[in-house]
């Protein structure tokens, strides 16, 4: 490689990509030559992006401003004022959001779904893609099959087979909490296989047949080898399982056995077809505000967790390499 | 125990129909089929309240019938509004889509439309005067009422007794009235005189433009009561729905 | 395994009996129960609560009717199965249902086809000239994962109000000259609010491939003489034939069943998509049956793409 680079510098220069500016030659003047210039600057696809990641982002920052109008209409913004969210809105009646008990006791049932299917879910799909991922065999397959298509199923058809389930066969367990915290967990419990097993491909088996050779127990390479190396993938997952819960209204809507058991989302979109008031934004922006949190909260104990953790996988890497 | 009482018709915007219009037409219900207005016309998202409507513009008054001809004639006829109109289902465009103005003409139940007036962007009696109610003047037409009870198992059955009195109390069913625009009925409540009686709110209970949305109990000996349907009957109107709804 | 003599006289070498089978892979030793342990807790809730639901559904939509309620009655003995209710929707399937499959498929095909076009150029962009920037690219990637749906949905029906602001620039700009009533059953906002609501999905995979794809494979052909477009058209996009495959069927499949973008953003019956009969059954009373055959149907038409892209992903991995 060396022999190349002092034989030819000018065509190594060439080579060094896109950010490289060339003096323009004749030949890159016109339009044709600009167009079939392989260095240029990837202008439209630059513009293709930042034009997706607005036309993606800027109306639910409009959404949010709104949930801050001083007035009635939720098209446009009309002053700014918190009356939608602790006030009392002067046009509406029903209330502001964390004054109406209705929208109140959505809140809490939606915390407690997600809180609840989090910590329900996220071990059972871990250990399930920790398994799945080691065992040999052909019954792996079909758990395999199950899973992955639990997660691109369209959820209704889960919603209402577990409508079904519900009102036909285990009887015992009545719509309500209960029921939508099954089928939530169900519908959820695919989403840690899919991160975890991802993570998994990219760590391999070395570390734990290291810690075995070295003469620990399985168990022991599990839990002190493995689990720690996909610690940030069950962060992740616990975060994803989250904000994935809390915004899911299709299954819960069905399995809902009163108006006290409907969680926030259910009663966004039920609003949303009829009553657009601003006190729908300031739910749907707390929602948002409560997945900031725990993701927030997930980044914070990454960087605890892996700042040991990033000098040890250096060290085996190194020891290993 | 019967809560609310309410007949349904059509709601429309005064200021662009004028009273007399749809009062002067031979059959009032094919308002709904005037192009003018297309895109901004709506009908219930509800079986039974939609197909009746298709059954009344026909001429057909028995709202429980089983005859499929007659229940598919009233789904062809809905079906032709989606063509002539662009009609659009909602269960509340009548008392929040007309003072927006996302309607111009909705059915309506006598209670959206005498609501209605709380959800106007402008608080005053000229916007109030563009909210309009018809229903049939002869008073054949779809009368309904709402129910509240008490369910067996319920876990409070003295608590929900008490409120229930609570309820039926003169006083509170004409407060509730007032905001609900739903009729209660009250034997002490006189409704040749809802027009001019004012309310919690200090108008009215019911607009004097707005006099068809009154409710009187002979309208329950003449008009067309909705009953529930035997399954038999329940699967036809449910699948004409249904082919309305795949147009 | 017996003792195997050696040739040489007067000497027996004892084989150590096989008391610990290794795992050829690794190497290391876990006992045979180990593993599928793990995997048990997940399997055994996917059998109780995905299987033994659809089990339910498929008894119902063979089952018989209560003959004084007309309620459903599930016959769980595949012996007794009926297909009554089957011959019946099947005859709404492909008569009166008809124009609602049509449209699902159009409107999901389209949006598809939107949806890919737009994530190839944003993951290409943000994988290969990302740069610096690359991890405020992907935040604000990842953001709309953050954002529920219904919150994405509702801020497009606030915009495309008569009043909202999307019309206000429109008229602005002269480019309309009156407000159009977005919402009102037009088949274009439902297909541009599936594409909204779906394309973070297809982005994430496309551009988690784009970032790993090896730059010495571009490099080769653009060596042999390839210009930047046939490089792209020969080399990488056959590269991402498997990531194209997998984000697809993340966006698709799930949008079959959408049923709520339509109740949001359209309230005509124009529009209504498969998603809708569903629910349209579920609000009603008494059409159980008629909900479980429709589901049945679907999760029939959706297994023949999860099928195919299974047999896809097996093939790569065996040719790997």
């Amino acid at each position: 490689m060396s022999e190349t680079v002092s034989a030819r510098p000018a065509a190594d220069r060439r080579r060094a990509g896109p950010a490289v500016h060339l003096a323009p030659s004749k030949k890159t003047r016109t339009p044709l030559g600009w167009w079939r210039n392989p260095w240029r600057r990837p202008y439209i696809l630059a513009t293709v992006t930042w034009a997706y990641l607005a036309w993606s982002l800027l109306p639910v920052l409009i959404a949010i401003g709104i949930s801050f109008s001083a007035g009635r209409s939720n098209a446009v913004w009309q002053g700014f004022s918190t009356q939608w969210w602790w006030g009392h809105p002067k046009s509406d009646p029903s209330g502001a959001l964390f004054v109406s008990p209705e929208l109140h006791a959505a809140l809490i049932q939606s915390l407690r779904l997600s809180f609840l299917t989090m910590f329900i879910a996220v071990p059972i799909g871990v250990a399930f893609a920790i398994g799945i991922s080691r065992w040999r065999g052909p019954a792996p397959a079909g758990a395999n099959f199950l899973m992955l298509f639990s997660f691109v199923i369209p959820e209704i058809i889960i919603g209402i087979s577990m409508f079904l389930f519900f009102t036909y066969l285990l009887k015992f367990v009545h719509l309500g909490t209960g029921a939508q915290l099954l089928s939530l967990v169900t519908y959820q419990v695919s989403y840690p296989v899919i991160i975890v097993r991802a993570r998994m491909l990219t760590v391999g088996r070395e570390y734990e047949e290291a810690a075995t050779d070295l003469g620990a127990s399985p168990t022991q390479a599990v839990r002190r080898v493995l689990l720690p190396l996909l610690y940030p993938a069950i962060l992740v997952s616990f975060v994803l399982v989250f904000a994935d819960t809390i915004d899911d209204f299709i299954t819960v809507r069905y399995l809902s056995g009163g108006a006290s058991t409907e969680p926030l989302s259910v009663k966004i979109y039920d609003f949303s077809r009829g009553t657009l008031t601003p006190a729908i934004n300031a739910a749907a922006t707390f929602l948002l505000f409560s997945t900031l949190v725990i993701a927030l909260l997930g980044v914070y104990l990454y960087r605890r967790i892996t700042s040991g953790q990033r000098g040890q996988a250096q060290e085996m890497s190194d020891y290993l390499t | 125990m019967p809560y609310a009482t309410y007949t349904t018709g059509i709601g429309y915007r005064r200021d662009l129909i004028p009273d007399e219009q749809i009062r002067g037409m031979s059959n009032p219900y094919e308002i709904l089929w005037d192009t003018k207005y297309k895109g901004k016309i709506g009908i219930y998202d509800d079986y039974r309240e939609a197909l009746s409507m298709g059954l009344l513009k026909n001429g057909i008054t028995d709202l429980n019938t089983g005859n499929p001809k007659y229940i598919n004639e009233a789904q062809r006829t809905l079906t032709s509004l989606i063509n002539a109109v662009n009609v659009r289902t909602s269960i509340n465009g009548a008392y929040l889509g007309i003072p927006k103005g996302t309607f111009d003409i909705h059915q309506a139940w006598s209670g959206d439309m005498v609501a209605a007036w709380q959800y106007t962007p402008t608080q005053n009696m000229k916007t109030w005067q563009t909210l309009g109610y018809w229903f049939p003047s002869n008073r054949k037409g779809a009368v309904f009422n709402d129910t509240i009870t008490i369910p067996a198992n319920a876990q409070n059955p003295v608590l929900a007794h008490h409120f229930l009195d609570w309820m039926m109390t003169y006083k509170n069913a004409m407060l509730n009235f007032s905001w609900n625009g739903y009729q209660p009925p009250q034997r002490k409540a006189d409704p040749t005189t809802l027009t001019t009686t004012k309310s919690y709110y200090g108008e009215p209970y019911v607009f004097p433009w707005m006099a068809d949305a009154v409710v009187f109990e002979k309208d329950f000996h003449v008009g067309y009561f909705e009953e529930e349907l035997t399954p038999q009957v329940d699967q036809l109107w449910h699948n004409a729905w249904q082919a309305f709804n795949s147009a | 395994m017996p003792d195997a003599p050696v040739s040489r006289p007067h000497r027996r070498v004892r084989v150590l009996p096989r008391r610990r089978p290794r795992d050829e892979a690794s190497g290391a030793w876990y006992p045979r129960w180990y593993w599928p342990g793990f995997a048990l807790p997940g399997t055994l809730w996917m059998l109780v609560l995905f299987l033994l639901p659809f089990y339910v559904v498929v008894s119902i939509a063979f089952g018989t009717v209560d003959p004084v309620f007309q309620s459903p009655l599930p016959v769980y003995e595949p012996w007794w199965w009926t297909g009554r209710y089957l011959r019946e929707e099947w005859g709404f399937a492909t008569g009166e249902f008809r124009a609602v499959e049509l449209r699902t498929i159009v409107y999901v095909v389209l949006a598809t086809a939107i949806c890919l076009v737009i994530a190839y150029a944003v993951a290409y962009y943000v994988a290969r000239f990302g740069g610096k920037r690359k991890g405020l690219f992907l935040a604000l990637l990842i953001a709309p994962f953050f954002i529920s749906y219904l919150m994405r949905m509702l801020s497009w029906v606030e915009l495309l109000q008569p009043n909202g602001y999307v019309n206000t620039v429109l008229t602005f700009l002269h480019i309309t000259p009156h407000p159009i009533n977005w919402l009102a059953g037009v088949p274009f906002t439902v297909v541009m609010g599936l594409v909204y609501g779906y394309i973070p999905y297809m982005v994430l995979p496309l551009y988690g491939f784009l970032d790993r794809i090896d730059q010495s494979q571009l490099e080769a052909g653009r060596d042999l003489g390839a210009s930047p477009f046939r490089t792209f058209i020969r080399v990488t996009l056959p590269l991402s034939k498997p990531a194209i495959l997998a984000s697809l069927v993340i966006v698709t499949l799930p949008m079959f069943g959408d049923y709520y973008t339509n109740n949001l953003l359209s309230g005509s019956p124009k529009t209504t998509m498969f998603g809708n009969l569903l629910d349209n059954s579920m609000e009603a009373t008494g059409q159980g049956p008629e909900a479980a055959v429709l589901v049945l149907f679907l999760v029939v038409f959706l297994m023949i793409p999860m099928l195919y892209y299974l047999r896809q992903t097996a093939k790569a991995q065996r040719d790997q």
